[in-house]
């Protein structure tokens, strides 16, 4: 019997297998999470093979924390045809890879190579791969898994035959797994040698016994003895490799332990609750193969697959996540929260094809064929064959489509205006901060020089301001309440430690945040991209801190990885040689262990029927919840629910759809009242939570009450609205509320106004600035400054004034000192300040002292989100004294007074009035700055308040504000001795440019008040233009 | 017989290294073996600076061995060591263009057979004679018109290898303003010359420059701007004085201007304050353009007497005016109600026609209080069964200023 060897299943299984991915990697692989981070490490080495330290992200970080095998081959390939070349490479090689494991790995398992053909074809389409690929991006994670798979059978004849070439082509795989995922090999070991080990015994001790039944633990026991030199021996070498192979890894964690605080992962999420995890990472890894899960354990469960069963068991439920308190249990507390636990779903699914395999071989051409034909009838065996490929094939490509449908990444981004914009001016000079990215940031940072105090692979973290937070990126903030936002803006209020002048804003959403921390509009790019830029930021210093690393970890770093290819590579070729020329056409070992594939016993047939039966009755009760829930107009609560969500998500045709068909509200009116209406509310919240009361008043009418919570930016808003709904044809709907019929004064309005345009003098070269080209910093001057005490939080507060004719745009920051007049504390004035000030115009100040948040680790950490929180800074002395310094640079946007104050009165605790816009621009955010001053008139406090709708042109926005309530604080120390403006004391510049300063507006400006804890407040208007005509 | 060898060899080894170890250690005086040289220089004279290098000749020996004497020169600029080499069988130190192009102090010490044999120093001097450049600095680039300020033009004149000159050099310093240019003589001194120039009391734009001789400086300027305000007026201008709250009412300042009767910068900030009799407050920011500000302000919706007042803060401020508005409306029409909305209005004007849109109606029925806004004329306010069953209720009306009670009654 001489046939071609070639096994046209595994061919079939590795073409199909590059048509598909081979196709759709193109179009998914660089929306991945993942795929752009390792993008991003591969440049590194492509530019700079041997240096583990890299200056891009967390102000520098070591790259000696992720195993350098897939990236090094990335960046070497990028030689060839570029980065995303290599990418796209190691990808397709990784495909082929996987394909083949299991091909080796069911062989192993189940030897007969029908059934690992049709397990190498079933591989192609594993949802759980798709997903691991196409949706993750884990390259180095399928590149290690894939090789583990491919060093399976060399292990098992190496402990079988004690063939010492076996050993070293099993090691040689080892090491390229080791150095391609560090985790792979470790739980590898656990969950798919060992059971394999153990596999290994059992064939041996059925090999001494004439019938599978009388292998007994006793003569398990014996084989044990019988193969213990040789698993130590396989052991003592492979822990030898882990450790080695990746030795630089193992020291860069030893010396810069993880101080990350755990980041919330899907994959720990009670599955049961949150239902998108659930989808995610258990409903499409598992996908069809849920369905034969009875079939799985009943297999693995066979005495020779012992082993592989209690394994496989072990990583379905540690794939559960937290929907069951047993992985937690079974995991401790910390690498729970360190690890991704979809990786054992993953496994658990690859675990799970070769048997998948041997069942469809059994289901399509062996005895469950001629069983279930029998029972069934022919072509109901067809139909349910094809119907169950047919699916499969649907989940696969549902899967790979899944990133279409629920995008995870903003859209695609173009680099090249903000890679040429980095590149022009020197402004890689200073560090730079995307936001709204989403991963696609690693593709800039590869493809740039300059450095991001963000980035994008949290375990490499350095500063405090990030490990303590569970924040993933800064530039996603928004998703993380306080966390995020509030790592985000103490990176924004003193953007100078970290030489930050940049942020390239994807995301409106952040853009009030920085217009009030003192961040202004540069230009808006042609992709789209909105340059936000602070002013008077130096650059960064010429030498930066960084941790070298011995050269010899360098030098292992840098060749290892590539050695354990090329190694595994000759001693396969080596073997590929021998086997050519050997014509005995031999099977590996393992074959004489091949099943015997009688029918099953029934309890396996009907428990598979009873489990598909119970399956499908939790998916259709799964799909009627969803039908109601989701159906849309179904209920009142579910109409108010549609709502929200569309006006949330800004689809207003939707939103449209929910209202009453026969009120007067058409669309293009319900359009028209969505375009006038703008501000924070409208264009900055994110819906956080609803609250729905809903009260019946007959069968077709219902009044229901909404309490929203929205995230904003820079505060949380509640709102309530009560909604009239009425029942038409079996669908709610919601009856239109009315709008406000106010109308302005005059038809076209005609302003005349100062504009600004700074240039300097500058000549077209990149020399640096010449003498003439330097601006005049504009003078400003401290009014007032006092140092206050609230229980245990101390502020300073007071006013300044820009006292030059050139408007100035001031930085105040403001220094606590004990007695000994050592520093405890230094800040910058965030929000409570207006920035932008026009020549004469005067602000007041507040600074606050922020520590870094939750440092230690038994602070509480604030359940709700509050974004005006902030974390005190731990003082380790009583401050008494201060010091409060402005540095001005010359501002020339931002300067437009949009909103004035009107009618203000105070009713006991409220403080009501309406704000006018008699400008041409509308005031999106207004920001009403109150002082509040005692009998003396001297300032103790500052307060910020936002008001939740714009002002547009020429009209009234009222508002009604409640006043503060609490005592004061009280003064710890004032004075204006200690003030300093841009280097000078503020005396000299007081006696020079003002000298007979007088008391001209100031009186005009308190305003009394009645009642209160204070005697006066002021209050200064401030505005938020979004979009400048 | 293996392993003795082995021993051997190592015994071997061993005993050389010693050997080795114990020679190292000893210190054995070495032998001096320099013979005796005689070189001297003569004095360097001061010398101007050259790109071509100094030739220093000797006296003495002719024949001298490599690192038997050596020639080092310090300066400011840096410390070197030179060897002589035989020119027409003389020694001669040569001493590098990149250290005779720098001026300054520079010591020298002659050394034979590392001893020191002879000390002295001389003088590079700039060329004054070619002369390269001027530098000028000009700070700070703007001031204030007033007597207080002044800026300061620093000029630092350089030869053509950009050696600062020697002190005593006359450079003249000019600075220009309107139709006068001052120009004033200066010595340097320690390299520069500076002048500080007063502020003049108009504003405009000082130019400065600065020469020696044929040589010219780039053109620096700095702006004069005003010195700060002097009290000002303001009036006021509507079309009419009517509390319709649906009028723009402008107040202007005259032109405000500093105490040499300078003009405000553009954007400078004016905040107008009114006030009423009862304490409500508006507050009103607006920027000069070419010294006059102008406030908009919508007219109230409600009888009333603002006493405005413009100030920049701390500096200047105008004298108070009053501005009167008075009422559209004499009564509160009586409010209807048809099927449970209660309508308020229909409310005119001044002419008999219909308010604005968007005119504040506040209604009180049984202790709520609902806020509503005119459209076409009225205010409707729905009120609920369920709060309000079938009967007679007091509504208490307040807009425009007026407040109303009237009896209403709902029927079902």
């Amino acid at each position: 019997m001489k046939q071609s060897r070639t096994n046209k299943y595994l061919v079939s299984a590795v073409l199909l297998g590059m048509i598909f991915h081979g196709t759709a990697m193109f179009f998914t692989v660089e929306r991945t999470y993942d795929a752009l981070i390792h993008l991003f490490f591969a440049n590194h080495y492509a530019t700079n093979w041997f240096e583990p330290w890299s200056y891009s992200w967390y102000t520098g970080f070591t790259v000696m924390g992720y195993p350098p095998l897939v990236h090094q081959t990335i960046g070497a390939l990028s030689y060839i045809g570029g980065l995303k070349f290599g990418m796209f490479t190691v990808a397709l090689t990784g495909v082929v890879l996987f394909i083949t494991g299991v091909y080796r790995f069911t062989m192993v398992l189940i030897p007969n190579k029908k059934v690992a053909g049709y397990a190498a074809v079933l591989a192609v389409f594993s949802s759980s791969f798709v997903e691991t690929l196409h949706i993750f991006g884990q390259l180095p994670s399928i590149i290690g898994i894939s090789v583990l798979m491919h060093c399976l059978p060399e292990i098992y004849l190496w402990v079988k035959t004690a063939r010492k070439r076996h050993l070293f082509k099993a090691l040689a795989l080892l090491s390229v797994t080791v150095t391609s995922h560090h985790v792979t090999p470790i739980f590898g070991m656990v969950f798919f040698i060992f059971p394999l080990l153990g596999m290994v015994v059992m064939d041996a001790a059925r090999e001494k016994v004439n019938s599978t039944k009388e292998v007994t633990v006793i003569a398990f026991a014996k084989a044990v003895w019988t193969h213990l030199r040789r698993i130590i021996i396989f052991g003592g070498c492979s822990l030898f490799l882990i450790i080695t192979c990746i030795l630089p890894y193992w020291v860069n964690t030893k010396n810069n332990p993880i101080t990350q605080v755990p980041i919330p992962h899907g994959s720990r999420d009670s599955f049961l609750e949150v239902l998108s995890s659930g989808l995610v990472f258990f409903v499409i890894p598992w996908g069809l193969l849920m369905f034969l899960l009875p079939y799985f354990f009943y297999r693995y469960y066979s005495k020779r697959l012992l082993f592989f069963g209690i394994s496989f068991t072990l990583l379905f439920i540690l794939g559960t996540g937290g929907t069951t308190p047993i992985p937690l249990a079974m995991l401790g507390e910390n690498a729970f929260n360190i690890l991704t636990l979809d990786r054992f779903t993953l496994w658990a699914s690859i675990m799970a094809l070769p048997v998948f395999g041997e069942f469809c071989y059994r289901f399509v051409e062996g005895d469950y064929k001629d069983y279930l034909q029998e029972k069934w009838g022919t072509l109901v065996h067809r139909a349910s064959g094809a119907f169950l490929s047919l699916l499969f094939i649907f989940i696969a490509i549902f899967t790979i489509t899944l990133g279409k449908f629920r995008p995870s990444q903003p859209d695609v981004i173009k680099m090249t205006p903000i890679v040429n914009f980095l590149n022009e001016d020197e402004h890689y000079k200073w560090r730079y901060l995307p936001l709204g990215f989403g991963d696609q940031m690693a593709w800039l940072s590869a493809q740039t020089q300059a450095t991001t105090v963000d980035g994008d692979y949290h375990s490499a973290r350095r500063l405090p301001e990030l490990t303590t937070r569970a924040v993933e990126r800064l530039e996603n903030s928004k998703y993380r309440g306080i966390e995020g936002i509030g790592s985000l803006q103490q990176f924004l209020t003193v953007p100078e430690k970290y030489h930050l002048k940049y942020v390239f804003s994807n995301d409106k959403f952040y853009d009030p945040l920085l217009y009030f921390a003192g961040w202004h509009r540069l230009s808006l790019l042609e992709n789209g991209i909105m340059v936000w830029e602070k002013a008077g930021i130096a650059p960064l210093p010429s030498v930066l801190p960084r941790e070298d690393a011995p050269l010899v970890l360098k030098l292992m770093w840098g060749i290892i990885p590539f050695s354990t290819v090329i190694l595994a590579i000759l001693l396969h070729l080596g073997a590929l040689w021998t086997r050519s020329f050997n014509r005995k056409n031999e099977l590996p070992l393992y074959f004489a262990f091949a099943a015997k594939y009688k029918r099953a016993p029934s309890l396996l047939y009907w428990a598979s029927i009873l489990w598909t039966i119970v399956l499908l009755i939790i998916i259709a009760y799964a799909g009627y919840l969803f039908y109601v829930k989701n159906t849309t107009q179904l209920s009142a609560r579910n109409v108010v629910t549609a709502y929200y969500d569309a006006v949330d998500f800004k689809e207003f045709e939707r939103a449209h759809s929910y209202l009453d068909p026969e009120s007067d509200k058409k669309l293009s009116q319900f359009m028209l009242e969505i375009s006038v209406s703008d501000g924070l509310l409208s264009s900055y919240a994110k819906l956080d939570s609803l609250h729905i009361d809903i009260t019946p008043k007959t069968d077709t009418t219902a009044q229901g009450v909404v309490d929203a919570t929205w995230i904003t930016p820079l505060k949380e808003i509640q709102t309530q609205d009560e909604l009239e709904l009425i029942k038409k044809k079996s669908k709610w709907y919601i009856i239109p509320q009315k709008v406000d019929p106010d109308i302005p004064p005059e038809q076209l309005l005609i302003q005349s106004g100062t504009r600004y345009y700074n240039h300097g003098k500058r000549a077209v070269t990149s020399e640096q600035t010449f003498h003439e080209d330097v601006l005049k910093q504009p003078v400003v001057e401290v009014l007032s400054a006092r140092l206050v005490q609230l229980d245990t939080t101390y502020a300073i507060v007071g006013e300044i004034q820009n006292v030059d004719n050139i408007p100035a745009d001031i930085s105040v920051t403001g220094a606590l000192y004990n007695e000994e007049n050592e520093e405890l504390a230094r800040f910058n004035a965030k929000d409570v300040v207006k920035h932008k000030l026009l020549p004469k115009e005067t602000t007041l100040y507040r600074i606050n002292f922020e520590g870094i948040a939750w440092a230690s680790a038994l602070e509480e950490k604030p359940t709700t989100y509050e974004p005006d929180t902030f974390t005190e800074v731990d003082l380790t002395d009583i401050p008494v004294n201060f010091e409060v310094q402005v540095s001005a640079n010359v501002a020339t946007t931002d300067l437009y007074q949009a909103a004035d104050l009107f009618n203000v009165t105070q009713k006991d605790t409220t403080l009501n009035g309406f704000l006018f816009n008699t400008s041409i621009e509308e005031a999106t955010i207004p920001q009403l700055l109150i002082g509040y001053y005692n009998e003396d008139k001297e300032l103790l406090w500052v307060e910020s308040r936002y008001i939740d709708e714009s002002v547009r042109q020429q009209r009234k926005r009222p508002f009604s504000e409640v006043l503060y309530t609490d005592a004061l604080p009280t003064e710890v120390a004032s004075g204006l001795a200690t003030a300093s403006v841009n280097g000078l004391p503020n005396q000299s510049i007081s006696d020079k440019v003002v000298p007979q300063r007088n008391d001209a507006g100031t009186n005009r400006t308190f305003i009394s008040v009645a009642g209160m804890p204070y005697a006066y407040i002021t209050i200064i208007t401030n505005n938020y233009v979004g979009n400048p005509k | 017989m293996k392993r003795h060898t082995h021993i051997s060899h190592l015994l071997l080894y061993m005993s050389i290294l010693i050997c080795f170890g114990m020679s190292s250690c000893k210190e054995e005086p070495v032998e001096v073996t320099a013979t005796p040289i005689t070189l001297s220089i003569n004095n360097i004279e001061d010398t101007t600076v050259t790109e071509k290098g100094i030739y220093i000749s000797t006296m003495g020996d002719t024949a001298i061995a490599t690192g038997q004497a050596y020639l080092i020169l310090s300066s400011t600029y840096a410390t070197i060591v030179i060897e002589p080499e035989a020119i027409n069988n003389t020694p001669q130190f040569y001493i590098p263009p990149s250290f005779t192009k720098r001026s300054g102090v520079v010591n020298y010490s002659l050394y034979l057979n590392d001893n020191v044999t002879q000390e002295g120093s001389f003088r590079l001097l700039s060329n004054p004679t070619q002369l390269g450049t001027v530098e000028t600095y000009l700070g700070p680039r703007s001031i204030v018109a007033n007597v207080r300020d002044y800026t300061m033009l620093v000029s630092i004149p350089t030869d053509t290898l950009d050696n600062t000159l020697p002190d005593n050099t006359e450079v003249a310093l000019k600075s220009q303003f309107k139709s006068k240019i001052t120009t004033t003589s200066h010595e340097v001194t320690s390299g520069f010359v500076w002048k500080r120039i007063y502020a003049p009391l108009k504003t405009g734009r000082v130019s400065t420059g600065s020469t020696i001789e044929n040589i010219s400086s780039k053109e620096l300027v700095a702006d004069v701007f005003p010195d700060v305000a002097q009290d000002f007026t303001i009036t006021a201008s509507s079309n009419h004085n009517y509390a319709d709250g649906n009028e723009i009412i402008t107040f202007n300042s005259s032109q405000i201007r500093d105490a040499h009767g300078n003009v405000m910068t553009d954007g400078t900030l004016v905040t107008f304050f009114m006030t009423n009799a009862t304490g409500a407050q508006w507050q009103i920011t607006a920027s000069t353009i070419n010294g006059y500000a102008f406030a908009k302000a919508l007219h109230p919706h409600f009888p009333t007497t603002w006493n405005v007042r413009a100030a920049a803060t701390g500096i200047a401020q105008s004298k108070t005016i009053t501005q009167e508005f008075t009422a559209i409306i004499d009564s509160i029409p009586a409010p209807q109600i048809t099927e449970r909305n209660l309508t308020v209005g229909p409310l005119t004007s001044y002419l008999g026609q219909l308010v604005q849109n968007g005119i504040d109606v506040q209604v009180t029925v049984n202790n709520n209080t609902y806020n509503g806004l005119t459209k076409n004329g009225s205010a409707v306010f729905y009120l609920k069964e369920e709060d309000y069953p079938a009967g007679t209720y007091n509504v208490n009306v307040e807009t425009l200023g007026l407040e109303a009670t009237y009896k209403i009654t709902i029927t079902d």
